[in-house]
C-alpha cells in the first residue's frame, strides 16, 4: 500500500528470503553458536591432557568456521534484513519499532562477538608461548562461546515474536513484546540444536582435517559423540516443549507447512523421512560413541547432511505456519494490519495506496485496478504465472484447458481463507474482488508476467483524497457544503 | 472551490507520492536516534574507508613489487592484507547500527529507495560475501608454492576483489542519494536510472573514494608505527621513519585533493547554497582539515627521529572535520525531507483515525451482533476521542457543531462524509472522512449531536433513543 512493490516474478518473492535466511542459520547455529563452545571444549582438553593434537584440531576447524562466519554467516544476517525490507517492508519495519532496543542490544553483542573471534582465531597462534597465555586464550573461546549465543538468544525473541506476539496486541511495548509465549521454548529448543550442529559439522571436517592418524580420529570422533548426545536430550525436552506452545490455529497448518501445498497429502511420508533422518543421526552418534572404530571416514558426512536437511525444514514449518500472519494476530502476511481490514474492506485498498494506477474500479479499468488489486494483496506469497503463481494454482483447481468461471472464482477467493487457514482473508471490497477476478482471466488468456517496481518503477496514485496543500489553499471557500 | 486550481494542484501533488508511515511510535527519543546514525555510521565509514583504502594499498604494492621485483613492496603489501580482513569484519558490524537507526528514523524513504533499486539493492550481499571471500583467499594463499609461483594470478585475486568492493559504494549512495527525493521516485526504473537522479553520486562516490585513500594513508602512518610491526630486520631499502613518511605523504595529498572534490559534492547537491546553517558546519569542517593539512606537511619535513609527534593532534583535527561533515548531511537530510515528511505525518494521521474508526465500529457491531443504529453507541465508539460535549478536544465541541447545523442533520452527515479544513490553526489534525461508517449510521449520530445538545437533552450514557435509532440491531450492515 505504502511502498513500491518489489516483486520476482517467476521464483516469487518468499524464495529471496528463504534462501538467504536458511543459508544464514545453516551457518550460524552448527558455526557459531555450536562450535565456538565446542572448540574451546576441545582447546581446553588438549590444554589438560597436554596432546597437542587436540590443539592443532580445534584450530583448523576454527579456521573454517572463521572464514565462513565472517563473510557468508555475517553478511547473510544483514541479507536477511534487507531481503525483508523489500519483501514485507511494513512486517520488518514494525518488528524494528518494537524491537528496536533488542536489536541495538544484539548489535553490542554482535560487536563484541566479531571482536572475539577475531581474537580467538588471530591470536591462536601467539598465545601458545606459557600456560598462562593459553588459559587467557581459552577464556577467550569461553566469552565468545556466550556471545555467540546471547545474539542468538536476541534474534529469537523477535521469531517468537513473530508466531504469536502474546500479549503485546493489548498491551503493546518491548518488554511484552519480548515475553512472548513461544520465547523461551524456542530458545530451548534452537540452543541444543545448535550444539548437535556443531559436532556433526565437526564430524565433517575431520574428514579433512585428521587424514592419518586414525587412533587420533577414533578419539575425536568419540570426543564430538559424547559432546552431541549430552546435548540430546535437551533438544527432546526443547522440541517438546516448543511444540506444546505452538498455537492451535497454527497446528492445522502443520500439513501444508510440512509438505508444500502439492505434497500435503503426503505429509506422512515426510514426516516419517524426518523422523527416520532423526534415528540415523542418533545412531551413528551411538556407533561414535561407543564403537569410533568402525566408523567409516566418509560415513560421518551423513548426519552433516542430514542435520542440515532437518534444520532446514525446521525453518520451513516455523516460517509457514504462522501464516495468515506474519506478525500474529496483528499483520497479515500481505503486510496489511488486522486493524487496517475494516476500513479497507468497505472502501477499498486502492482509495488509500500510494502506487496505483487507479483509484476506484470501473467496468473500463477493471483489469488494470486488477493488477494494482493484485500487486497489493497477492504479490507478498504469489507469482502471476510462476512459483506459487495464480495462473498454475486456478488451472489445478479448474483445469488449464476448461473456461474458468469468474462468480465461482470470486466466490473462491471471498471464502478461502476459511477453507484454506493459511490464506489471509482478502483485504480489498467487492468491487476490487471483481477486479482482481478480472485481472487473474485475463493473464491466464494473455500469459502476461507481472514486472516488479524495482524494474518497471512506480505509478503514482491519481489523487482521490485532497492532500493538505489543497486544503489549505482550498480552505477559504469550503463553506459550500458546510453552510446550512 | 474553483475546480481548475485544484485541477492544477492536485496535478502538482501527484508528482509526489504521500505514502503513510508505519503507524507505530519511535521507540526511542528522535535525538537519540539521530545521535546513533550520526555516530556510528562514521565509525562504520572509517572502517569502510580503512577495507577499501587497505585493499587499493595492497593491490598497489604488490602489483609493483610483481613489476619491479621489489621484496619491500610485496612485505608490505602482505603487511596491508593482514588489515584488510580485520578492517572489513568490524565495517559490516558497525553498519548495523546505522541501519538500524536509518530504518526507524526514515522508514519509508529508506525502504522506497530500496524497493526501487531492488535487484542491485540485494546484490550487495553475495557481491560483498564474494569479495571478502576473496580477500581472504588472496591473505592466506600469499605464501603459497603455488601461488608463489603464479604471483599474477594471485594478485588478479586482489584487483578482482577491489573491482567488486568498488561497486558496494555506488549502491548505497544511490538508495541515500534517492531517498530524499520523493519528487524524482516517479522517474525511476531501475538502479541506474537512479543513480542519475542527479549527479550527486558520481561526485560523492569520488568525495569517499579519495577520503578512503587519505584515512589509509593516516592509519598507515599508526600502523607503520606499532612496535609489533618489524621493520629493520626486513625491509632492506626503506626504514621506519621512511614508511612513516611516505604515508604521511598520501594522507597529505589526498586530503589537499579533497578540497577540490568537496566542491563537487556540494555544487551537485540540489539546494545546497540555501542551506546557511549546513553550510557553517560545513565551512567550520572545513577550517579544522586547512589546519590539519599544516600540521601534515610539518610533519612531512620532520627529521627521522620526530617524524609522528604531532599524529594525535591531525588525528583529532581531522575528527572533528568528519563529524562536521557527518552532521552538516544530517542537516540537509533534515531540510530536505521537512515538507514532504509533513505531509506524510498529514495523511498518516488521517488514514490512522479513519482505519481506527471503522475498527471500533467493526468491534462493536460484532459484540452487538448486527448493524448498531444507536447514535449514542455510535457516537461513543467514532467520534468520542475528538469531540465532546463542551470540551474542546482534537476538534470543536458538539455545541458549536449543533450552532451551526442547528436543525440540519444532514449538514453534518454531509460534512462528515467530506470534511474540509475551515480552522487548520485552532485544530491541526485534519478530521478524516467517514464516508465507510454509512449515511444510516452518519443520520444516527448527526441526530444524537443535535438532540444531546438540546438544553435538556444532556449528555449522559443512556440518551433517549431517536426516532430512527429505535431498530439498534437489523441483522446485515446496508452497503453502501
Amino acid at each position: 500500500m505504502d511502498f513500491p512493490i518489489f516483486h520476482m516474478d517467476d521464483a516469487g518473492n518468499r524464495m529471496l528470503i528463504a534462501v538467504i535466511a536458511i543459508i544464514h542459520v545453516m551457518i550460524n547455529h552448527p558455526m557459531a553458536v555450536g562450535m565456538m563452545p565446542l572448540i574451546t571444549l576441545m582447546e581446553y582438553f588438549g590444554y589438560k591432557t597436554g596432546q597437542k593434537k587436540w590443539d592443532t584440531l580445534a584450530h583448523k576447524i576454527l579456521f573454517v568456521c572463521f572464514i565462513i562466519t565472517t563473510t557468508a554467516g555475517a553478511l547473510t544476517g544483514v541479507g536477511i534484513w534487507l531481503s525483508t525490507s523489500l519483501i514485507n517492508p511494513y512486517a520488518i519495519g514494525s518488528l524494528i519499532r518494537v524491537f528496536f532496543w533488542g536489536w541495538f542490544t544484539e548489535w553490542i553483542i554482535f560487536v563484541i562477538e566479531v571482536s572475539l573471534i577475531l581474537a580467538y582465531y588471530l591470536l591462536w597462534p601467539k598465545m601458545q608461548h606459557s600456560p598462562k597465555a593459553k588459559l587467557n586464550h581459552i577464556r577467550i573461546g569461553l566469552t565468545l562461546s556466550i556471545a555467540s549465543w546471547g545474539t542468538m538468544a536476541i534474534i529469537v525473541a523477535i521469531l517468537g515474536f513473530m508466531m504469536d506476539p502474546g500479549d503485546w496486541t493489548t498491551t503493546p511495548g518491548l518488554v511484552t513484546g519480548v515475553l512472548n509465549p513461544l520465547y523461551l521454548p524456542q530458545l530451548a529448543f534452537r540452543t541444543p540444536l545448535a550444539m548437535i550442529g556443531a559436532g556433526l559439522f565437526a564430524w565433517f571436517l575431520m574428514i579433512f582435517f585428521v587424514k592419518k592418524d586414525r587412533e587420533f580420529l577414533n578419539k575425536a570422533i568419540r570426543f564430538v559423540a559424547i559432546w552431541s548426545l549430552c546435548w540430546l536430550p535437551l533438544l527432546m525436552v526443547g522440541a517438546l516443549w516448543y511444540h506444546d506452545r505452538i498455537p492451535t490455529m497454527m497446528q492445522s497448518n502443520y500439513d501444508v507447512a510440512i509438505a508444500t501445498q502439492q505434497w500435503a497429502a503426503k505429509s506422512n511420508d515426510l514426516l516419517w523421512i524426518t523422523w527416520v533422518s532423526f534415528i540415523i543421526v542418533v545412531a551413528t552418534l551411538a556407533i561414535g560413541l561407543l564403537k569410533p572404530r568402525f566408523m567409516p571416514r566418509l560415513a560421518l558426512l551423513i548426519p552433516f547432511v542430514l542435520i542440515t536437511a532437518l534444520l532446514g525444514q525446521f525453518e520451513r514449518v516455523r516460517e509457514f505456519i504462522r501464516k495468515p500472519y506474519v506478525i500474529g494476530n496483528y499483520m497479515y502476511a500481505n503486510g496489511i494490519r488486522v486493524e487496517d481490514y475494516p476500513l479497507l474492506q468497505s472502501e477499498g485498498m486502492l482509495k488509500y495506496a500510494t502506487y496505483t494506477h487507479v483509484r476506484e474500479v470501473t467496468e473500463d479499468n477493471k483489469v488494470i485496478a486488477g493488477q494494482d488489486v493484485f500487486n497489493i494483496a497477492c504479490t507478498r506469497c504469489h507469482t502471476t504465472q510462476g512459483v506459487n503463481g495464480m495462473v498454475p494454482k486456478f488451472n489445478n483447481l479448474y483445469g488449464a484447458d476448461k473456461p474458468w468461471d469468474a462468480t465461482a472464482m470470486k466466490a473462491y477467493i471471498q471464502g478461502m481463507h476459511n477453507a484454506r487457514p493459511f490464506m489471509p482473508p482478502f483485504p480489498g471490497n467487492d468491487a476490487e474482488l471483481e477486479a482482481l477476478v478480472a485481472y487473474i482471466l485475463h493473464i491466464k488468456q494473455t500469459g502476461e508476467t507481472l514486472p516488479g517496481m524495482q524494474s518497471g518503477g512506480i505509478v503514482i496514485s491519481p489523487d482521490a483524497s485532497p492532500k493538505k496543500t489543497v486544503q489549505i489553499s482550498a480552505s477559504g471557500d469550503d463553506t459550500s457544503n458546510a453552510t446550512p | 472551490m474553483t475546480p481548475t486550481l485544484l485541477n492544477l494542484i492536485t496535478l502538482a501533488q501527484t508528482q509526489t507520492p504521500v505514502p503513510h508511515d508505519i503507524p507505530l511510535p519511535l521507540p526511542a527519543p528522535r535525538e537519540l536516534i539521530v545521535g546513533v546514525l550520526i555516530a556510528m555510521f562514521l565509525v562504520h565509514i572509517l572502517f569502510v574507508n580503512l577495507m577499501l583504502g587497505g585493499t587499493i594499498l595492497t593491490a598497489f604494492f604488490q602489483g609493483r613489487s610483481i613489476l619491479k621485483g621489489s621484496n619491500d613492496d610485496d612485505i608490505l603489501a602482505y603487511e596491508i592484507a593482514k588489515t584488510i580482513t580485520v578492517n572489513k569484519s568490524m565495517a559490516v558490524v558497525m553498519g548495523v547500527a546505522p541501519l538500524l537507526a536509518i530504518n526507524v528514523i526514515y522508514t519509508v524513504y529508506f525502504y522506497t529507495a530500496n524497493a526501487l533499486t531492488g535487484y542491485v539493492w540485494i546484490g550487495i550481499v553475495p557481491t560483498a560475501i564474494t569479495a571478502f571471500l576473496l580477500l581472504y583467499l588472496h591473505k592466506y594463499t600469499w605464501h603459497s608454492d603455488f601461488m608463489q609461483a603464479h604471483r599474477k594470478l594471485h594478485h588478479s585475486i586482489v584487483v578482482f576483489a577491489l573491482l567488486l568492493l568498488f561497486c558496494i559504494p555506488f549502491v548505497f549512495l544511490t538508495n541515500i542519494n534517492l531517498m530524499l527525493f520523493p519528487e524524482k521516485w516517479g522517474q525511476v526504473q531501475g538502479f541506474f536510472s537512479a543513480m542519475f537522479i542527479n549527479n550527486n553520486v558520481i561526485s560523492r562516490f569520488l568525495h569517499f573514494f579519495n577520503a578512503s585513500l587519505a584515512v589509509t594513508g593516516l592509519f598507515m602512518v599508526w600502523y607503520v608505527g606499532l612496535p609489533s610491526f618489524k621493520v629493520e630486520d626486513r625491509f632492506t631499502e626503506i626504514n621506519r621513519a621512511g614508511l612513516k613518511r611516505r604515508f604521511y605523504m598520501m594522507a597529505a595529498a589526498f586530503t589537499v585533493f579533497q578540497f577540490a572534490i568537496g566542491p563537487l559534492v556540494w555544487l551537485t547537491l540540489p539546494n545546497s547554497s540555501s542551506m546557511d546553517a549546513m553550510n557553517v558546519v560545513l565551512v567550520i569542517g572545513i577550517l579544522f582539515a586547512v589546519i590539519a593539512v599544516i600540521l601534515l606537511t610539518l610533519e612531512l619535513k620532520a627529521k627521522d627521529e620526530v617524524i609522528g609527534h604531532m599524529f594525535k593532534p591531525i588525528v583529532i583535527l581531522l575528527s572533528v572535520t568528519v563529524l562536521c561533515m557527518g552532521t552538516g548531511r544530517h542537516m540537509y537530510r533534515e531540510k530536505t525531507l521537512m515538507s514532504h515528511t509533513l505531509d506524510m505525518e498529514y495523511e498518516t494521521d488521517i488514514y490512522v483515525k479513519s482505519r481506527d474508526a471503522a475498527w471500533q465500529l467493526k468491534q462493536l457491531e460484532e459484540a452487538e451482533g448486527g448493524m448498531v443504529l444507536d447514535g449514542a453507541k455510535l457516537f461513543n465508539t467514532i467520534c468520542a476521542t475528538c469531540h465532546a460535549k463542551d470540551t474542546v478536544l482534537a476538534g470543536p465541541t458538539l455545541m458549536e457543531i449543533a450552532q451551526i447545523y442547528k436543525g440540519n442533520p444532514k449538514g453534518i452527515v454531509e460534512w462528515a462524509k467530506a470534511p474540509g479544513r475551515k480552522r487548520a490553526e485552532q485544530f491541526p489534525a485534519p478530521m478524516p472522512a467517514m464516508g465507510h461508517v454509512g449515511e444510516e449510521r452518519l443520520t444516527a449520530i448527526a441526530n444524537y449531536i443535535l438532540k444531546v445538545t438540546q438544553p435538556d437533552g444532556g449528555v449522559d450514557a443512556t440518551p433517549a433513543p431517536e426516532p430512527a435509532a429505535t431498530d439498534t440491531t437489523t441483522t446485515e450492515p446496508a452497503a453502501q
